[in-house]
C-alpha cells in the first residue's frame, strides 16, 4: 500500500513539473513578450523594469527563476496591474471558489449517489424514469444557461434570491445548485449503472444464498463495489467544479478566482493567466492524488496493481 | 398416455425435414444488421437523429436562401422581441422597445421605420412624438424616480448589512415603468402580435436572432464535428499503433497519454486559445490537440485485445500483411466502441466551444457560435431574456440529441452494456 | 415421516420476457433423501441452473416459479415468503455456484465472508464466528489458514477460492448443500481435489448433496443417482448404475456416448450429439428432443411421453420407444444394455 502510495505521489509530482513546464512554453510561445503587451515606454525605463523582472536573461534561465519561484509559492505578478500578483488573486478568490467547490461537492456526493441508488433499485419504475430524465437534462443543458436561468426564475420572476455577490448563504445557493448539475447528472447515472451492474454478479448471489436480508445485501455487498467506479470520478470531478466555476462565478458575479481567471483572460494578462493556470493545476492534481490514495481503501485489490 | 388415440402410423419414423419444421426460423444477422435493427427500434435514438438531421440542414442551408444575413444590422430596430405590444392612434400603429423608442409597424406585426422624435425632454423624463398633429408623451419618469429611490437604498446598504436589497430589487425589476399619453388619455396596448420582419427577434444591435442562431450553429456544429474527427483519427491511431507494437513501444506511449490526461484539459484548451486568438480554427485545433487522449486508450486496449484473438493469429500464420491485417481484421471489429465514443465527443466539443465562446474565448464578432451569442446577450439578459434563451435552447436541444443517440448507438453495437 | 429430505413435485418455472413467457422448468418432480447425493445432469439451457435457484427461491426479475410444489422436511417453500427463506437459505440449504472467480466479494477478506454466514445464522458474536471460519478453512484444507483467512478473495488461487466457498456453504452445517457446476471452471487435477473434499465433507457432517453439471462423469463419481434434464423436463431418472449400465432414453445415451474414456483401450471416437436444444420459448409439443433424436418417430414431435417406469419402479424414462407398441430398433435396444464406461 505504501509502495501504490509513495508512486502516486512521485507520478502527481511529475505531472506537476510538466503541467509549469508545459505552461511555461505556451505563454512563451505567444508572439512578443509581456512587456510589449502594456503601453510603450521609454528604452531606459524599459530596460530597468526588463531586468528587475529578470526578462533581459536568456529563456533558460528564465525558466529556472521562474520554476524556483513558483516551487517557493510565489505565482507571478501582473504586468498590467501595477502592485497586483497572483497570490493576491487567489488569496481574495479562492476562499469563494473553494467554499462554492466543496458545498457542491458536498451536494452532489449525497444527492448524485442517493438518486443513483434509488434510480437502481426501481429500476424502469416511476422514481427511476423521473431521475433519468432530470439527469440527462443535467447533462445537456450548459451550466452558464441554467445559471441564468435559475437567476431568471428565482430572482427576476420570483424575487427570491439575490443576483449579485456572495454575501449570505442565499447568494450561494445558485451557484452551489448550478455548478454542480452536470456532476450531479453524471453522479447518478454513473451510480446508477455501476449499482446495476454490481447486483448482476454473482457475488451478490452468493451473499443472498447465505440468507442475508436485502437489505444487508444492498448495502454491505452491492454499495461498497457499485462506489468503486463513483470515486474514481471524483478526482476529475473537482477538477470540473472548479473549472465549471469560470462561467457560474461569471454569471453570478461573484468575485472568485474563477470570475477573476476569466477578468484576467479578457485583459490578456499574460502573467496573471500562467500564476492561476498553474495553481489550478497544482491544486486539481492534488485533489486527484487524494482520492486515489482514498480509493485504496474502497478497494483492496489495488495495492496488485 | 390416458387419452392419447394411439394409430400404428404414429410409429413411423421422421424424416430429417419433418425434425426441423418445427424450429424456429430465426433469420440469422450479421453483427451490423442487428445493429441496425436495434437501432432502428430505438424510438427516442431515432427521434434525436431526426432531430440532428433537420437542425444540421436548418444549419447549413437556411442561412443561403434567407432574405437577412447574419452580419445584417439595423440599430433602430435593436433588442426587439419575438411578441410586439403594439398600440395605435390615429389609424397608424407602433411598438414600443426598451429604450422607450416609438417604432411604426404594420397591424401585422411587419416592422416599418423608428417614428422620429419630435423633443427629448430629459428634465421631465419623457420623449415627444408627434402623429398626424397629435401629441403623443412617452412618460418614463415612473421608472426613472423608482432607480433613484433604489440607489439611494443600496448607498445605504453598503454602510448598514441588515438592509436586504433583494426585495427592492424585485420590486424594482417589476415596477411600471412608463406611461404612453396621446393627449392627457393613456394608451393601452390595443395587441400583441408575432414580429413579422424577424421572426425570433433582434439582438442589440438590430441583427437577425433567427439566423444568427443559424449561423451560430454552422460554426458550433462544424466545431463539433472537425474536432470530433481530428480526435477520431489521432486517436485510432496513436492508440493502434501503441497496440498493435505492443510492448516497451506500447509502454512508452501509453505514459505519455497517462501524463497528458493527469493535466486538466480544459485548462489547456483556454491557455491554448489564450496563445493562438480567438476564432474558429483555434477552438478546434486547441479541442484536436486535447481531446484524443479517451480515444487512444480506449482503441489501444480494443488492438490490445483483438490481437490475441485466435482469427488475427490465423491471419498472421496464413502470412497477411500488417496493413492487410490492421484494416481487414482489425478496425472492422473495432468499428463498434470507436463509433459510439466518436458519437460522444461532438456534443462534447459543442459544450466546450459554447464554454470557451461564453468566457469571451470563442469566435468574434460578427462571426457567431451558440455559445458567443449567449454571451453576448448575458449582460440584458434580465430585459431580453429571449436573446439568451434561445441560442441557449439550440444548444440545449443538440447537445441532448446528440447525447440521446449516442446512448442508442451503444445500446446497438454493444448489447452486453445494455442496461 | 419419510426420510426424504427435499421433495420437488411439478415444478414449473417461467421467466417472463419481453418476447413472452420462456418456459425454462415445465414440470419436474424427483426427491433428495436424508445423506444421499444426487446429480442433476444436461446440457446448458436444460433448466439444471434454475431448478436449484427456484429451490432456493434465488430467481431474478423476471423469473418466477408458476407452479408445483418443493417440499423440504415436508414444508412447502414455495409459499413460503422471503424472510422465512432467509432462515433457510445459508443455514438448512446452502449453494456453492459455478465460477469461484466471481462468486465472493472482492472487497471483503475471506474470513469476513465465511463468519456473515456463522454470524447470522448460529448467534455467533463476530469473534466466534472468526474462530468458527478458521475452523471451516482447516476443514476444506486451506493450507496456513491463520493468514489466509485475512486475505482477499484476489489473493486466492480459483481452487482456493472454490473451498472458500464450501467453507462457506457448509460452515452452518446445512441439511442440504447444492452445489452447481462447482468444478466446471477449474482445472482438471483441481476439480478431483474438489470432489474428494466434497465428498468427504458430506460424509463427515453428514449433508445431502444436490451436484449439478453437465459432466456424467463427475456425476459417477459422487452421486447415488441421477436425475437427466433436457429442455426443461426431466428425460430420465434412476440409480447411477440405471442410467450408466442400462440408459433407456436416446438422450442419455448421446450423453454418455460423448464422455471421454480414459481408462478404455479400445480406440473410440467421441460422438457428439448433433443439433442445439429446443427454443424454450415455444417449446415443443411432443418430446423435447425429437429434433436431435435418431430414433425420432411421428408421435415424439405430437405427444409428450409419459414416464416409462422399470420393474422395480426406480428407473423412469420420458420415451416413446419404451411403449409396448413402439417398433424395436436394433440399435437402440443394442445401446440399452448399456455403454462402456471407463470407471
Amino acid at each position: 500500500m505504501a509502495k501504490y502510495i509513495v508512486k502516486r505521489i512521485i507520478s502527481a509530482i511529475i505531472t506537476i513539473w510538466f503541467i509549469m513546464t508545459l505552461t511555461f512554453i505556451l505563454m512563451n510561445s505567444i508572439p512578443g513578450d509581456p512587456m510589449s503587451m502594456g503601453k510603450a515606454l521609454q528604452p531606459e525605463v524599459e530596460a530597468a523594469v526588463r531586468a528587475k523582472y529578470g526578462l533581459d536573461k536568456p529563456l533558460i534561465e528564465q525558466y529556472l527563476t521562474y520554476l524556483k519561484n513558483y516551487t517557493h509559492g510565489d505565482f507571478g505578478v501582473s504586468f498590467q496591474k501595477i502592485g497586483l500578483t497572483t497570490n493576491r488573486i487567489i488569496a481574495d478568490g479562492f476562499p469563494y471558489s473553494l467554499k462554492i467547490g466543496g458545498w457542491s461537492s458536498l451536494f452532489i456526493i449525497v444527492a448524485g449517489i442517493g438518486f443513483g441508488i434509488i434510480s437502481a433499485l426501481k429500476q424502469n419504475k416511476i422514481p427511476d424514469r423521473v431521475m433519468m430524465i432530470v439527469s440527462t437534462l443535467g447533462a445537456t443543458v450548459p451550466s452558464f444557461v441554467f445559471a441564468t436561468l435559475f437567476l431568471y426564475v428565482f430572482n427576476r420572476k420570483l424575487g427570491w434570491v439575490p443576483s449579485f455577490g456572495a454575501g449570505t448563504w442565499k447568494h450561494y445557493i445558485g451557484p452551489v445548485l448550478c455548478i454542480g448539475m452536470f456532476s450531479l447528472a453524471y453522479v447518478t447515472r454513473l451510480t446508477r449503472t455501476s449499482v446495476l451492474d454490481v447486483l448482476q454478479q454473482d457475488y451478490i448471489r452468493t451473499a443472498r444464498a447465505k440468507g442475508l436480508s436485502e437489505g444487508v445485501v444492498i448495502i454491505k455487498h452491492a454499495l461498497r463495489n457499485a462506489l468503486i467506479p463513483v470515486v474514481t470520478y471524483l478526482g476529475p470531478m473537482i477538477a470540473s467544479l472548479i473549472t465549471g466555476s469560470f462561467v457560474v462565478e461569471k454569471v453570478f458575479g461573484i468575485a472568485g478566482i474563477g470570475s477573476l481567471f476569466t477578468t484576467s483572460i479578457t485583459n490578456r494578462d499574460y502573467t496573471l493567466i500562467m500564476g492561476i493556470t498553474v495553481f489550478f493545476g497544482i491544486f486539481i492534481v492534488i485533489a486527484t492524488l487524494i482520492v486515489d490514495v482514498l480509493y485504496v481503501f474502497i478497494d483492496p485489490r489495488i495495492k496488485y496493481d | 398416455m390416458e387419452n392419447i388415440k394411439m394409430s400404428p402410423d404414429m410409429w413411423t419414423p421422421l424424416e430429417k425435414h419433418e425434425k426441423d419444421a418445427e424450429k424456429v426460423s430465426r433469420q440469422s444477422l450479421t453483427f451490423w444488421q442487428d445493429a441496425k435493427r436495434r437501432l432502428k427500434e430505438n424510438k427516442v435514438a431515432m427521434v434525436s437523429l431526426v432531430a440532428i438531421v433537420i437542425v444540421i440542414l436548418a444549419c447549413v442551408f437556411v442561412p443561403m436562401f434567407y432574405p437577412i444575413t447574419f452580419e445584417d444590422q439595423i440599430l433602430d430596430f435593436a433588442n426587439i422581441g419575438i411578441m410586439m405590444d403594439i398600440y395605435e392612434i390615429d389609424g397608424s400603429y407602433f411598438y414600443m422597445n426598451g429604450e422607450y423608442y416609438l417604432i411604426d409597424v404594420a397591424p401585422d406585426g411587419t416592422l416599418l421605420k423608428k417614428h422620429p422624435l419630435v423633443k427629448d425632454d430629459t428634465t421631465n423624463k419623457r420623449y415627444i412624438y408627434d402623429f398626424n398633429g397629435q401629441e403623443v408623451i412617452v412618460d418614463y419618469s415612473p421608472y426613472f424616480n423608482a432607480k433613484v429611490e433604489y440607489m439611494n437604498l443600496e448607498k445605504k446598504a453598503k454602510k448598514d448589512s441588515s438592509i436586504d436589497l433583494t426585495e427592492a430589487k424585485f420590486n424594482l425589476d417589476n415596477a411600471k415603468k412608463v406611461e404612453i399619453k396621446a393627449g392627457d388619455e393613456v394608451l393601452n396596448s390595443i395587441d400583441r402580435v408575432h414580429n413579422k420582419t424577424y421572426i425570433l427577434g433582434t439582438d442589440n444591435l438590430g441583427r437577425d436572432m433567427f439566423v444568427r442562431i443559424l449561423h451560430g450553429g454552422r460554426i458550433s456544429l462544424i466545431v463539433g464535428f472537425v474536432a470530433a474527427f481530428v480526435n477520431l483519427i489521432i486517436g485510432v491511431l496513436y492508440g493502434g499503433i501503441a497496440g498493435y507494437i505492443g510492448g516497451k513501444a506500447d509502454n512508452i506511449m501509453m505514459r505519455i497519454v497517462d501524463v497528458i490526461s493527469a493535466i486538466p484539459t480544459l485548462l489547456y484548451v483556454i491557455l491554448l486559445m489564450v496563445v493562438m486568438g480567438n476564432g474558429m480554427m483555434p477552438i478546434i485545433i486547441a479541442l484536436s490537440i486535447t481531446y484524443w487522449l479517451s480515444m487512444a486508450r480506449l482503441v489501444r486496449g480494443q488492438v490490445l485485445g483483438l490481437k490475441e484473438q485466435e482469427f488475427v493469429l490465423a491471419a498472421q500464420s496464413l502470412g497477411a500483411s500488417t496493413k492487410r491485417i490492421m484494416l481487414r481484421h482489425l478496425v472492422p471489429n473495432m468499428m463498434g466502441p470507436i463509433m459510439v465514443s466518436a458519437t460522444m465527443q461532438i456534443p462534447s466539443a459543442i459544450f466546450t466551444e459554447a464554454f470557451l465562446s461564453f468566457v469571451g474565448l470563442g469566435v468574434s464578432a460578427p462571426q457567431a457560435s451558440w455559445g458567443s451569442l449567449c454571451n453576448d446577450a448575458l449582460l440584458t439578459y434580465m430585459t431580453y431574456p429571449y436573446q439568451l434563451f434561445l441560442p441557449a435552447l439550440a444548444i440545449s436541444i443538440t447537445i441532448l440529441a446528440f447525447n440521446l443517440f449516442s446512448d442508442g448507438l451503444r445500446d446497438a453495437l454493444d448489447p452486453k452494456q445494455r442496461k | 415421516m419419510s426420510d426424504k429430505l427435499l421433495e420437488v413435485k411439478d415444478l414449473r418455472t417461467s421467466f417472463f420476457t419481453h418476447l413472452g413467457e420462456v418456459k425454462a422448468i415445465r414440470g419436474i418432480s424427483f426427491d433428495v433423501e436424508k445423506g444421499e447425493s444426487i446429480g442433476i445432469v444436461g446440457e446448458s439451457g436444460s433448466g439444471k441452473s434454475v431448478t436449484s435457484l427456484s429451490i432456493m427461491k434465488l430467481l431474478l426479475y423476471p423469473g418466477k416459479i408458476v407452479g408445483g410444489e418443493i417440499l423440504f422436511n415436508g414444508e412447502d417453500l414455495v409459499n413460503k415468503t422471503n424472510k422465512d427463506m432467509m432462515a433457510i437459505r445459508g443455514n438448512e440449504i446452502a449453494m456453492i455456484f459455478q465460477d469461484p472467480m466471481t462468486s465472493l466479494n472482492p472487497v471483503y477478506t475471506i474470513g469476513d465472508q465465511i463468519a456473515e454466514a456463522i454470524m447470522k445464522h448460529q448467534k455467533l458474536s463476530r469473534k466466534e464466528a472468526h474462530e468458527r471460519a478458521l475452523e471451516m478453512l482447516k476443514l476444506v484444507n486451506i493450507p496456513d489458514p491463520e493468514k489466509r483467512i485475512h486475505n482477499f478473495p484476489h489473493e486466492f488461487s480459483g481452487g482456493m477460492r472454490q473451498r472458500a466457498m464450501i467453507a462457506i456453504a457448509l460452515s452452518c452445517q446445512p441439511q442440504l448443500l447444492i452445489a452447481d457446476e462447482p468444478t466446471t471452471a477449474l482445472d482438471v487435477t483441481i476439480q478431483a481435489q474438489i470432489l474428494d473434499l466434497m465428498k468427504s465433507l458430506n460424509a463427515k457432517l453428514d449433508t445431502s448433496t444436490m451436484l449439478i453439471t453437465h459432466d456424467l462423469g463427475v456425476v459417477a463419481d459422487v452421486c447415488s443417482r441421477v436425475v437427466v434434464m433436457y429442455g426443461g423436463l426431466i428425460m430420465e431418472k434412476g440409480s447411477i448404475r440405471d442410467i450408466y449400465y442400462e440408459p433407456r432414453h436416446p438422450y442419455t445415451m448421446g450423453l454418455l456416448k460423448s464422455i471421454p474414456k480414459v481408462a478404455s483401450d479400445e480406440k473410440q471416437r467421441l460422438i457428439p450429439i448433433p443439433g442445439t436444444p429446443p427454443d424454450l420459448l415455444n417449446p415443443p409439443t411432443g418430446c423435447p428432443f425429437y429434433a436431435r433424436c435418431e430414433y425420432a418417430m411421428r408421435i415424439c414431435n405430437t405427444q409428450q411421453p409419459p414416464y416409462f417406469k422399470s420393474e422395480d419402479g426406480k428407473h423412469e424414462s420420458m420415451c416413446w420407444l419404451l411403449h409396448p407398441d413402439a417398433p424395436k430398433n436394433e440399435k437402440y435396444e443394442l445401446l440399452k444394455g448399456g455403454v462402456k464406461i471407463g470407471k
